[in-house]
Order: C-alpha cells, then structure tokens, then sequence
C-alpha cells in the first residue's frame, strides 16, 4: 500500500434510479472532506463506453490509483470498470463497488435514514478502496501427464481419450491383467458390441499406442502435490517408484457381493446372482425351456443398475431360451434411454412381472427353487400364497466399491459419499469432479453406472483436463491466499481445514522464519474460499480483495450510535 | 427489554457471495423492502467469516449474523460447517461477558430466495429491538 | 508442545479491574499452534476485554502486540517502548513466557491470561492430548513408546493396577489404561515378555521434587558464560 494513495470517487445515477431515492450532493460533499479522495465526480449513466474513456482519461490527468464506483455492483458492470481500470494503466483489483442501487435505493424510501445509509456505504466503500492491493498473473509451469487408476473399461476409455488429446498416459491396473469386470459379463446395455470383442478392442487400442505407459500389478501407495505437479508413489511386487504426473483419474471401479444367505438360501449350483447369470450365458449354458426366477429390488434400490440388467437378462432369457421368467421386483427402475422399451418389450414377450411388498419368501426344495407368493394387488380378491417354482433364481448382489477404494480415498484426501463411493463436488453440475482440481472420477468408482455412460465420463474428464493443463506453462490470476512467512507457525491448520488439499507446507531459506518453512495455497488447486484465512492462529494468510484490513476497515468506517 | 420504543437497532450481516449477496439483489428486484439500518458486508463464502470480525462488528452495532448456503450445499464443502463454529465460539465469548447470544447469528438460505432474505432480516432486527441496545458497544 | 487455555474472562477481568490502558500480548510460539494465544486470539480477547468494560461503563483501551517468543529475552527487548506505555501486561504466553516477560520487564505488573495444562500432541484440530511430564528420566526404551508417567493416572511402573477394566482406567470410561496400551503395543512388537522385567520405583529427584531443574551444556556456553 503506497503513502501516495489517490482516490477517485465516481457517482452514477443509474439513468435516474438512484437519484430517486437519495440525493448525491450531501454524500459528495462529505466525500470530498474525506483525506486521500482526490477526485469526485457524477455521471447518469457511468457504464457507458463514452464514460469509460472519459474515466481513463480522468485517472491519468489526477493520477488516480484507486477507483470507487458508487451507484451498483454487479458482476456485469464490475467487469466493465476492470477493463476500464486496466486501459487506463491500474490494476483491475484496485477497484471497490458500492452498491446503493440494491441495498439502499431498491428497498427503501426516501428518507433521512436512507441517506444517512447511503452515506455510510459509500464511505465504508471509500475505506475499503485505501487498503486495495494490485494482484498480479503468474505462469505455472505444469506436468502434462495423465495418472489413470484401473485397467477396466473406465481406465481404458479415459486412457485413449486423453491420450488423444495429446497427453502422455500412465494406466496403472492392480491386478495382473487389463478388463476389469468387462471380461465377466455376456452383454451391454446400449452398446451393442460383444463384450469380449469390445475389451479385445480396448485393450490392443491401449497397449499398442505409445503414449500410454500400461503398468499392470501396481498400486498406487502414496500422493504428494497439487494439479499440475503430483508426485505419485507406485507399488510393484513391494518395490516403490515415484512418478511426477499432472491429473489423475480414478477409475478403480465396483465390485458385486452375492450373499444368498440374505434371502434365507444356501450354497447352491442354482442359486447365482446377475454376474454369475452373465458368465453362464457368456459360457454358452443352455436354458432352454427352463424356469427361472429373478429378484430385484429389496435392499438394492439405491442404483439403477440391477434394475435394468436383470430386465435385460429377463428378455434375453425370454427371447433367446424360450424360458419361463418370472420377475419378483419392488420397484421397477428403468428411467432412461430405452430402458422402458426394454421394460415393455419383456412384458409382451411373456417374462411375468410380480410385485412383492417387504417380504418375500424363498425356499430351495430337491432342487427347485419354490417362491411362496403373495400378491399385494390380488390379496383383497385372490387371497393366498402362490407357490411358483423355477429351476434357477437369480438374486441381486450388493453394489460396493471395489476393494481398496477407503485406502485409495485416504492417499488422494479425498471424502467418501453416499455408499462409501467416491464424493463428487456437485452431482449436477461435471459429476465427474471431486473436491480436489485434478483428480478426476470416471465410471462406476463414483456410483455403478453403465458401458455408454463411461464412455461420456470418459471425454468429459478428458476434455476438462485438456482445458486446465493447456499447456507447459498455464497462466493463472494469482489471487489465490498469501502467507505471511514471518507468522506462519507450520501448525498445519490450514492444511487440515482446506477443503480441498490445495495447501502443501514448503521449505526453503525464502520462508524468513524459525522453520525456514511455511503453509503454501497452490495457485491451480486453490478456489479461493478463505477457510484457511479464517483459521490461522498466527493470522499469517490473507485471501486477496478480502484481506482482514479490507474488512475491518469497513465496520471502522461504521458510526456508533448508543 | 427496549426501554425506547425509538430504538433502531443496527444489524451488520456479512453475506456470503453465493447465497445471502445474491438473495439480496434478490429482494431489491423483487421490490421488498427491509429496515434501513442494516448494512451488508460480502465474503467469498461463509467459511471466511473471523470471530474478529463479528466481535468488531459488535463493538459498533446491535446484531450481527452471517448469512450462508443450505446446510451441506456449500461450493466450498466445508464453508458453512466452519461458519457456524466460529457463530458457537463468538455466541460463548458474549455469554461470559453478559451479553445476550443471541446478538450473533447464522442464517442458511439460497441466491434466489429474496423473500427468505427479508424474513430473515426482519426477524433478526425484530429480536434486537426486543433484547434494546448492545451494551458492549464501544463508544470512543 | 505445550498446550494452554484462556482463562476465564472473569477472572481476567478481575485482574485488569484496576487498569486503563494495558498490553495483551501474544506469543508465536506453543501458545498459537494450540489456539490459545496467537494473534488471532490477541485480536479476539482484546475486542471481548474492550466491549466488557464497555458494558461495565469503564472503558478499556487495549494495545495489542504478538511477539515471536516470549521466552527468549532478545523478542522481549524489542517491545519495551510499547510497555512503558501501558498500565500492566496481560500475557497469553505458557508460564515459561510469563515469567520471562515478568523478569523483562520488573517494574510492570504481568498478568497470566491463560493456564498453561499440558505437554501433549495434536491429534486434529481443536483436540490435544497429554503425553509426557517431563519427569526427567525417560523410560519409553522399556514401555514400547507409551508414556506410564503422563498416561497412567498413577504414574505407576509396571502396571496395570485393579482398576483396569476393558483397556480403560477406572478414573475416566474415556481414558485408555497406559499399561493395556503398553502391553499391546509391545505385544505386536514381538517383545511383550520383556514385561516380564521388574522396573526400578521411579527416583522422582529428577522431576520437580528435587527442585526446580537446571540444565547447563558447558561445551554449548559463549565464551562469556553466560
């Protein structure tokens, strides 16, 4: 902050509005006493272009270097006076806004205690201008490489999309081979493509291009940095190596557990889940003319996924085996592209739907499997339980995160979400997205979802990183938080209230203090909501256009009144 | 208990950029309209909000609150699970001293909620015309 | 670390009752790290301090000041134009700084503004737990890393007493018994026979009861001595 702070003061009357309501001359007379305001002047309608020059020329002729625009301060009009400050040779941070049009004149009358308001905004305005810094760009030099965690369909989409978009590409997969559990099912919905064949694909696509380094049998052991510079620790046969990457992309994935004992079944050959129906159809089992009984629903409602599978499986059946299938659901959850068509293709193929409230009874019996029905509808009319036996049934299995996911969440400080699955940032808006920039989600490590719908994840997180590392070096406004080295006490309190892992604690003999250390906010990572300002002890961070004088000097500037 | 039936209390709410900033706009272009000695001070986010800034913010006014976004909506994740943290810690400190809790508060609302915005105000300044003026007010 | 806490308001207010104009000052060292009296907590206290004498109708005016240590006599050196100034001090320093700043500055009252607890860890923020004593005459070779001076709430050697139930001590349902600790933690190090081992009776001539402690490193001193 210079000793020579020149202040210009500009009303504008909002083509009237303001003037509706309060009047300029008594707040520009007060004004003008005010030490540092250099210059004040009134317009009718400020965020004109004409007025934008006559405002840069008014700044060089009175050597303004801080500017107070008094009528609103909405994001629109704030970027116009930015741009005005900028031609004129100032920092566009070095702007404040009063806004009397909103808080004052929109809602309430004239009167002396409105004035008396309007006065006092525009000065704490005026306070707020006196302790403005200039916030600068920076060039971040940037590691374009692309970590992708899994070796299934998910890993491999992610992997040929962003190595298309130029990217160097390390797909780490933890098991000895690539596929995931794409090599265990029999079909897709909405892809129709032969698993198999898909996979053999995929997998060639990948490791016969030559910017994707594919590192099967390895895990990812420890995370270090920030967007644009991690340092990620692998694990292969108890060997460790580190790597300097520049995103990273979990793809690690779902795994099924199929526990009979749940529906009050043992162990048996003819009790299997949806995944076990997948392998025995892609096997080539006949089913022909056989009877079999499907379940969903009833502990598994919180994912479309079993839904819609076990309706697809039921068609094929139908269609392909001439079976008799019958479906026992609770819900039947098939909100999406053409999956009620599908829905509605195995009615009128003959797979019987049955609905079943809370209770369903199960029993196996010399090899048959005998469901003891009741129908809620027909309860009334047709009491008593139907017996309806099958030669299969077909149980949901339970959709958890594959093994690993809790230790993977720790070493990318990332937080777990609904089901233990990967949190996204903002469900509706890239769900792709985690807390922290650069670390990305795709496929069913976020929540189970399906073959067409990775495909998108898959170009969307590719896209999203193609923009924020575009190239060696990215230019940021740096505007994120600054410490103070000389009070930074290293207590790690910013670092474990950033809600995103932005903060890292850095050594080096330009930290001028005891520990020759202090808490750093990575330009790249950081989104500026000033958690960690607010809870340093030592008050050694301060955010930019929020600093604590910018703050207080504007509740200094309020009058007391007993 | 206001001994003056004059009295107007001066409310000062730090509101957060991505809810309570917003629903103010809000309100004024929905044509509502709140007590007049009331003033806004904007955040990036509640999560910025300093227990020196509500205790600065009491030595001159009657009330003070901070406005965020809904409970487990907030851009920055954690924003407004610290924001009422430091409401607690500050609602403590005037306990010890004998000053009413109540002076400080926190507000969860939404950028499009205007009307939410005035209720929220005219239920505060109400209660600060009830509880009479800040004693802890520091008159230089 | 050593860990402190405010004290209670009233009982600061009482100290300062018959003031005008004094200096709460901060410490950058301990006192920060465990929220006690940093800057931050300065600016707080210094604004409740001011709004209770407000309240009372006597004002207050409070000068605030955070200094790196307040143990070391150099850091002191540099505010004594600040202190001459005001009435009295009101340190949020451990008792270590308290006394320092006391010694600094013999003319002026210095008043303790917290109570220093504990020696301990950090375990997440806003929560510190006690893991040593200073007793002098460490045993942590013998019990695995875990701490039977400062954890077991007899500071007994080779225990657990009777009051041990469920790997918590009777004295507390939240405080784990130091010696099931003990016990396991050498358990998975492979060495839980070495329990087997009577330890000496703890000769507490090395902590305070043998009187306050000096430690002095001749081969460290300046030539001066001092």
């Amino acid at each position: 902050m210079e000793n020579n702070t020149r202040i210009g003061v500009f009303f504008c009357n909002c083509n009237g509005k303001i003037t509706e309501k309060v009047d300029f001359e008594p707040i520009a007379s007060e004004v003008k006493k005010l030490p540092k305001v250099e210059y004040v002047r009134e317009s009718q309608n400020l965020c004109a272009h004409l007025e934008g020059e006559l405002i840069c020329k008014e700044i060089t002729k009175n050597q303004l270097n801080r500017i107070v625009v008094v009528g609103c301060a909405s994001a629109k009009e704030e970027g116009f006076f930015k741009e005005v400050l900028n031609k004129a040779g100032l920092n566009s941070h070095l702007l404040s806004m009063v806004n009397l049009r909103e808080e004052c004149c929109a809602v309430h009358e004239k009167s002396a205690k409105s004035a008396a308001k309007a006065l006092e905004l525009t000065k704490m305005g005026i306070a707020r201008a006196n302790n403005l810094e200039e916030v600068s760009f920076g060039e971040i030099p940037v590691n374009r490489t692309v970590l992708v965690i899994g070796g299934g369909l998910a890993g491999l989409e992610t992997a040929l999309e962003t190595a298309a978009r130029g990217f160097k590409v390390i797909l780490i997969e933890k098991e000895d081979k690539l596929g995931g559990r794409l090599a265990r099912v029999n079909s897709i919905i909405g892809v129709d493509h032969n698993p198999a064949d898909l996979l053999e694909e995929k997998v060639k696509a990948v490791t016969s291009n030559p910017t994707i380094d594919v590192r099967t049998n390895t895990k990812l052991g420890d995370l270090d940095g920030n967007i644009g510079g991690f340092t990620a620790w692998f694990v292969k046969d108890g060997v460790e190596t580190s790597v300097e990457v520049g995103a990273i992309v979990a793809a690690t994935g779902v795994q099924t557990i199929f526990c009979p004992v749940k529906y009050g079944l043992g162990i048996a050959d003819n009790v299997i889940g949806q995944m076990k129906l997948e392998r025995l159809l892609a096997d080539g089992k006949d089913f022909t003319h056989k009877r079999i009984s499907i379940v969903i629903g009833k502990g598994t409602e919180a994912f479309n996924l079993p839904f819609v599978i076990a309706v697809k499986n039921a068609l094929l059946l139908r269609k392909k085996f001439n079976a008799t299938v019958n479906v026992f659901y609770t819900n039947i959850k098939v909100g999406g592209d053409n999956w009620e068509k599908m829905y509605t293709d195995a009615r009128g193929a003959g797979v019987n739907f049955f609905k079943f409230e809370d209770n369903i009874e199960i029993v196996a019996n010399n090899g048959e499997i005998i469901v003891n029905y009741e129908d809620p509808f027909l309860k009334g009319k047709m009491p008593g339980v139907f017996k309806v036996i099958a030669d299969y049934i077909v149980i949901p299995e339970e959709l958890v995160p594959a093994e690993g996911t809790d230790e993977l969440a720790k070493i990318l400080r990332l937080e777990l979400g609904p089901a233990s699955f990967f949190s996204v940032d903002n469900a509706h808006i890239l769900p792709e997205m985690t807390s922290r920039d650069g670390i990305y989600l795709v496929g069913s490590c976020q929540s189970p979802c399906f073959a067409n719908e990775v495909e998108i994840s898959a170009k969307t997180v590719a896209e999203e990183i193609f923009q924020k590392l575009d190239a060696d070096q990215v230019s940021t406004e740096l505007t994120q938080p600054y410490v103070d080295a000389t009070k930074c006490v290293v207590c790690l309190t910013c670092y474990r209230c950033c809600p995103h892992g932005a903060i890292t604690i850095e050594h080096g003999e330009q930290f001028k203090n005891l520990y020759f250390s202090a808490a750093q906010m990575n330009p790249l990572a950081c989104r500026r909501c000033g958690i960690c300002a607010s809870e340093c002890p030592g008050k050694a961070i301060q955010l930019p256009d929020y600093t604590d004088d910018q703050i207080l000097v504007q509740l200094e500037a309020m009058e007391v009144l007993p | 208990m206001s001994a003056d039936a004059n009295f107007q209390p001066k409310i000062v709410v730090f509101a957060c950029e991505n809810s309570g900033w917003l629903a103010a706009e809000h309100a004024a272009s929905l044509g509502l309209s709140y007590p007049e000695r009331v003033e806004l001070i904007k955040l990036p986010c509640s999560g910025k909000i300093d227990v020196i800034y509500f205790m600065k913010a009491l030595e001159k006014s009657d009330g003070t609150m901070i406005m965020a976004c809904q409970q487990e909506n907030c851009k920055f994740l954690k924003g407004n699970v610290r924001a009422a943290q430091r409401v607690r810690q500050t609602q403590n400190l005037l306990k010890e001293i004998g000053i009413e809790e109540d002076r400080v508060g926190i507000f969860y609302l939404a950028a499009n909620m205007g009307h939410k915005f005035v209720e929220i105000v005219q239920n505060f300044y109400d209660k600060m015309r009830e509880l009479g003026p800040n004693p802890g007010k520091v008159i230089k | 670390m050593i860990i402190a806490e405010r004290k209670p308001i009233d009982e600061i207010l009482g100290f300062l009752s018959k003031h005008q104009k004094v200096l709460v000052l901060g410490c950058g060292g301990c006192v920060t790290v465990c929220l006690a009296g940093g800057e931050k907590e300065v600016g707080i206290l210094g604004s409740e301090l001011a709004m209770a004498r407000s309240k009372e109708g006597r004002p207050l005016e409070v000068v605030q000041k955070t200094i790196e240590r307040q143990c070391d006599f150099e850091y002191l050196e540099g505010i004594r134009h600040i202190v001459k100034d005001v009435d009295a001090i009101l340190s949020l320093a451990c008792g270590i700084g308290i006394q320092t700043c006391a010694e600094a500055f013999p003319d002026k009252i210095v008043w303790p503004g917290v109570n220093t607890k504990f020696l301990g860890v950090n375990l997440n923020v806003g929560v510190w737990a006690e893991r040593c004593q200073a007793c002098g005459q460490c045993v942590l070779d013998k019990t695995g890393g875990i701490c039977p001076v400062a954890r077991c709430s007899k500071s007994i050697f080779n225990g657990p007493c009777g009051g041990s139930q469920n790997g918590k001590c009777e004295v507390d349902p939240d405080t784990d018994c130091a010696w099931a600790l003990i016990h396991d933690r050498l358990a998975r190090l492979g060495e839980v026979d070495s329990l087997r081992e009577i330890m000496a009776i703890k000769d507490w001539s090395f902590s305070r009861d043998g009187g306050p402690r000096k430690l002095v490193r001749e081969d460290l001193e300046l030539e001066s001595g001092k």
